[in-house]
């Protein structure tokens, strides 16, 4: 059930999440926004119909949209060993995990979450149980099991799938479950000791097979891809979102294996890329203040190990050429805690030479028009979800006021107010 | 993992859980145990620990809730949800509730019915620390008759042999408590809560295996046939405990006789009397009413009969468990202050007794007296404070503003830290 409700603050950003109206009010009206306008302008007996919430000396924002997370993992330093286990730990404890995350990401600030892979018997119960009203959530988007090879990147939550015709079996049978996304494995993994991140674990031809066959269904297709050779392979085959876009070199021995016109065929195609720079801007600045470091580094990656600025420099040129990103944390991998969304656009300000306002926009209209759901959520307009944020300060001066998140509206529904949780 | 601290408060309960003990500290170790209880004055400068000046609150021992029920709504769909949801989603419904428990003040809770494949792994995932919660001590499935009370959650045991059998797979998962369904209930409509659902002898198979077995028996027990029998086959507590007539055109059948038996034997009653304050002040607020159970509509005993007999159950010496039966209608997960309110509103506990039923008492019923429901030396690190002073106003118990369990935060100042 959602009230009918006015939302003061003090900065409101505009529809295009380029600049702050002051002393605005958004219009709630059954789980959408009905207006936004001065709050000199509201109509004198609003009080009457509307519950009217004074949010005061705060910036009110879309609710953030994380484009990259797997709910059922534990984000400590090895989600994959230690006691908090990818790899062993029982359907319910995955289940009671994903029900604790998706609402601390929630409280938040993030209205919209895309899952990028996780058991299908967890992650489509869970979703089930969000818009069932249930369990408190945000909006989620599901890739369910990602696609990958036998012993590939992920296969202890995956569909593993080695052939074309494997492939597009798999695609099927993630759309029949319910995804809104497919997620394809096109290069192994740090998080997969069997599965070696610096080589292509698909040819073009099948990951073209899972292409036009998501296409055909109408879901999206988004592939992780660590390797230069997976980054081609990827992008001569038409996926839509290029998840890391690392251009590691095949050969141990050497570094990246950047190639500037693959790059600007991504570009040219429309391909967006997710760089997950979040998750590693947190890690450097913990560990350099002393933190554990993720366990033991993949054994295919330590041979020749890549500056982090030597990434962010590939990442700039594709930006330059036209490649859009979105904001995808990689939530539940080591320093990808639930509530570190706000970390997307912190790094892409400090890593990546973004504005404030363009990292922002990132966070919320950019992700929405890549995750398709423009018509619905990503701005505060009139028409769209009531998916709103609010944070102290002011997120246009200091991009890192994005954490201090102190409300949070959900289709309408006050879940979060002053900083404390109602859900 | 828990760190050495030292929580200071305005008032903290005393270790009878009868008086306060002004401007105090409680010292814990990093095995999250309570180390010493000290005045504040004494402390002197401190800086091998952390120091949480909790302000002007009462400190108490966490709250023990004694009958929950972590996968049911407690709503009007409760019965409706039960029958159809599946496994998965009451494990999200028993992960939220136990947060909500835990949040409001409830270190420890006692589950009296709840599926074993829900039970048992939330427990599991509460210890290791995947999601926050109280400490559960589980029944897991009740034991009842086919279509019996509860049927829908239960193990179905309708000989001695198969209750015995039944009482052993409890405890082989991992059961602290064997509940078993002596009467029919209202949440179940092919159940009769007038009429005894097992016989003495089979109560009393029960008693002995969970004897045998290290455990103890609760009975959910409506009418008073029920009840005596329980009595008679040595049933450790009696659940409701509300002498229901089995005659429908009679309301009570209250027997002094069997009542004197439970005081002088030292049998604990949870007499779930806080649901009907519950209830009362959610209709009082627009609430639909709950539809009434077949059986008992036909005579219904007045609310004061009901309140005098509990008073009288406890001049026999009959002593009370604070359980809430959460999970039924308008027993929200974050109400088990009310058990105390209940207590000392309507049966006439002072506001002291009344704390002392929801923490010291009740930790004694459920058999962890060692480890819980006092402030004192060698005692787990589980606290609760409250705004004001509930030994004035008992109502000032539902106000939780901290939560500390095993010396670690999870509540300060009233903003949640899990």
């Amino acid at each position: 059930m959602t009230q009918n409700a006015v939302y003061k603050a003090s900065r409101v950003a505009n529809e295009q999440v380029t600049a702050w109206l002051s002393d605005h009010a958004v219009i709630v009206e059954d789980g959408l926004i009905a207006d936004v306008l001065p709050q000199s302008a509201l109509p004198g007996g609003i009080g009457d119909t509307h519950e009217v919430h004074d949010l005061g000396d705060v910036s009110l924002l879309p609710g953030l949209i994380e484009a990259h997370a797997h709910m059922h993992t534990a984000a400590g330093p090895d989600p994959l060993y230690t006691q908090f286990s990818a790899f062993n730990d029982s359907k319910e404890f995955f289940i009671a995990r994903a029900v604790d995350h998706i609402r601390t990401t929630l409280l938040s600030g993030v209205t919209t979450v895309r899952d990028l892979g996780g058991p299908t018997d967890v992650v489509f119960p869970v979703r089930d149980a969000v818009r069932a009203g249930v369990i408190p959530g945000p909006r989620l988007q599901l890739a369910g099991a990602p696609i990958t090879t036998t012993a590939g990147h992920c296969w202890f939550f995956g569909s593993e799938a080695d052939t074309a015709d494997e492939v597009v079996r798999a695609v099927r049978e993630q759309v029949k479950l319910g995804a809104d996304v497919i997620k394809i494995m096109s290069t192994g993994g740090m998080f997969t000791p069997t599965a070696n991140p610096r080589s292509a674990q698909y040819p073009v031809e099948t990951l073209r097979a899972a292409v036009v066959e998501a296409e055909r269904l109408n879901v999206q297709i988004v592939s992780h891809c660590l390797a230069a050779e997976g980054v081609r392979n990827c992008v001569e085959a038409g996926i839509h979102c290029l998840i890391h876009a690392r251009w590691h070199d095949s050969d141990f021995s050497k570094k990246l294996d950047y190639d500037p016109d693959v790059a600007q065929m991504a570009a040219d195609k429309g391909i967006w890329a997710d760089p997950t720079t979040g998750h590693i801007m947190i890690g450097d600045v913990r560990i350099a203040a002393g933190d554990v470091p993720p366990r033991i580094p993949h054994w295919a990656v330590t041979a020749t190990t890549v500056p982090e600025e030597e990434h962010d420099a590939v990442l700039r040129d594709m930006r330059e050429r036209g490649v859009r990103f979105v904001t995808g944390l990689d939530m539940g991998m080591a320093h990808g805690e639930f509530d570190m969304s706000a970390a997307n656009a912190w790094s892409f300000v400090d890593l990546l030479g973004f504005t404030n306002w363009e990292a922002m926009a990132a966070s919320t209209v950019d992700t929405a028009e890549s995750l398709r759901l423009s018509a619905e959520t990503g701005a505060i307009k009139s028409g769209l979800s009531a998916d709103l944020m609010a944070v102290s300060g002011d997120p246009a001066n200091d991009i890192q006021d994005l954490f201090k998140c102190t409300d949070v509206v959900m289709a309408g529904k006050l879940v979060k107010r002053d900083g404390r949780a109602l859900v | 993992m828990p760190e050495a601290a030292v929580f200071k408060a305005s008032r903290i309960a005393n270790p009878q859980n009868d008086g306060w003990l002004d401007d105090h500290a409680i010292i814990t170790d990093d095995g999250g145990r309570i180390e010493a209880v000290v005045s504040s004055a004494t402390l002197g400068d401190i800086t091998d620990k952390k120091v949480y000046d909790l302000g002007d609150v009462s400190l108490l021992p966490g709250l023990i809730e004694a009958h929950s029920h972590l996968h049911v709504s407690p709503d009007l769909n409760g019965y409706a949800n039960i029958t159809t949801e599946s496994d998965d989603r009451m494990v999200m419904r028993a992960v939220g509730a136990s947060r909500k428990a835990l949040l409001s003040g409830v270190t420890t809770m006692r589950d009296l019915g709840s599926r074993n494949q829900v039970a048992f792994p939330v427990r599991d995932a509460i210890e290791a620390g995947v999601i926050p919660g109280p400490r559960l001590l589980l029944a897991g499935t009740p034991i009842t008759t086919t279509a019996g009370h509860c049927w829908m959650f239960g193990t179905e045991a309708d000989t001695v042999d198969d209750v015995v059998k039944a009482v052993r797979g409890q405890v082989k998962l991992g059961a602290n408590v064997i509940k078993i369904m002596s009467t029919g209930g209202n949440f179940t409509p092919t159940s009769n809560p007038r009429t005894a659902q097992y016989p003495t002898e089979t109560l009393k198979a029960a008693v002995v295996e969970a004897e045998r077995l290290g455990v103890y028996v609760v009975a959910h027990s409506h009418a008073t046939v029920g009840i005596r029998m329980c009595i008679d086959s040595g049933v450790h507590q009696i659940i409701h405990c509300r002498w229901i007539s089995s005659d429908p055109s009679v309301p009570m059948d209250y027997d002094r006789e069997g009542a004197t038996r439970l005081g002088a034997e030292g049998r604990w009653v949870d007499p779930t009397i806080a649901l009907s304050i519950l209830g009362d002040e959610a209709r009082a607020a627009g609430a639909p009413v709950r539809r009434s159970h077949w059986s008992v509509t036909a005579a219904r005993p007045a609310p004061e009969q009901i309140i005098e007999m509990f008073q009288d159950m406890r001049s026999k010496g009959v002593r009370y468990t604070t359980g809430l039966d959460m999970g039924m209608a308008y027993a929200d997960y974050d109400k088990s202050a009310y058990n105390a309110i209940a207590f000392v509103e309507s049966i006439g506990y002072t506001p002291w007794e009344g704390i002392a039923a929801a923490t010291s008492d009740t930790a004694e019923a459920l058999r962890v007296n060692d480890t819980v429901g006092s402030l004192q030396p060698g005692k787990l690190a589980d606290m609760m404070s409250v705004e004001g002073d509930p030994s004035q106003n008992i109502r000032a118990l539902a106000t939780s503003t901290d939560v500390v369990k095993g010396g670690v935060p999870v509540k300060l100042g009233g903003r949640a830290l899990v």
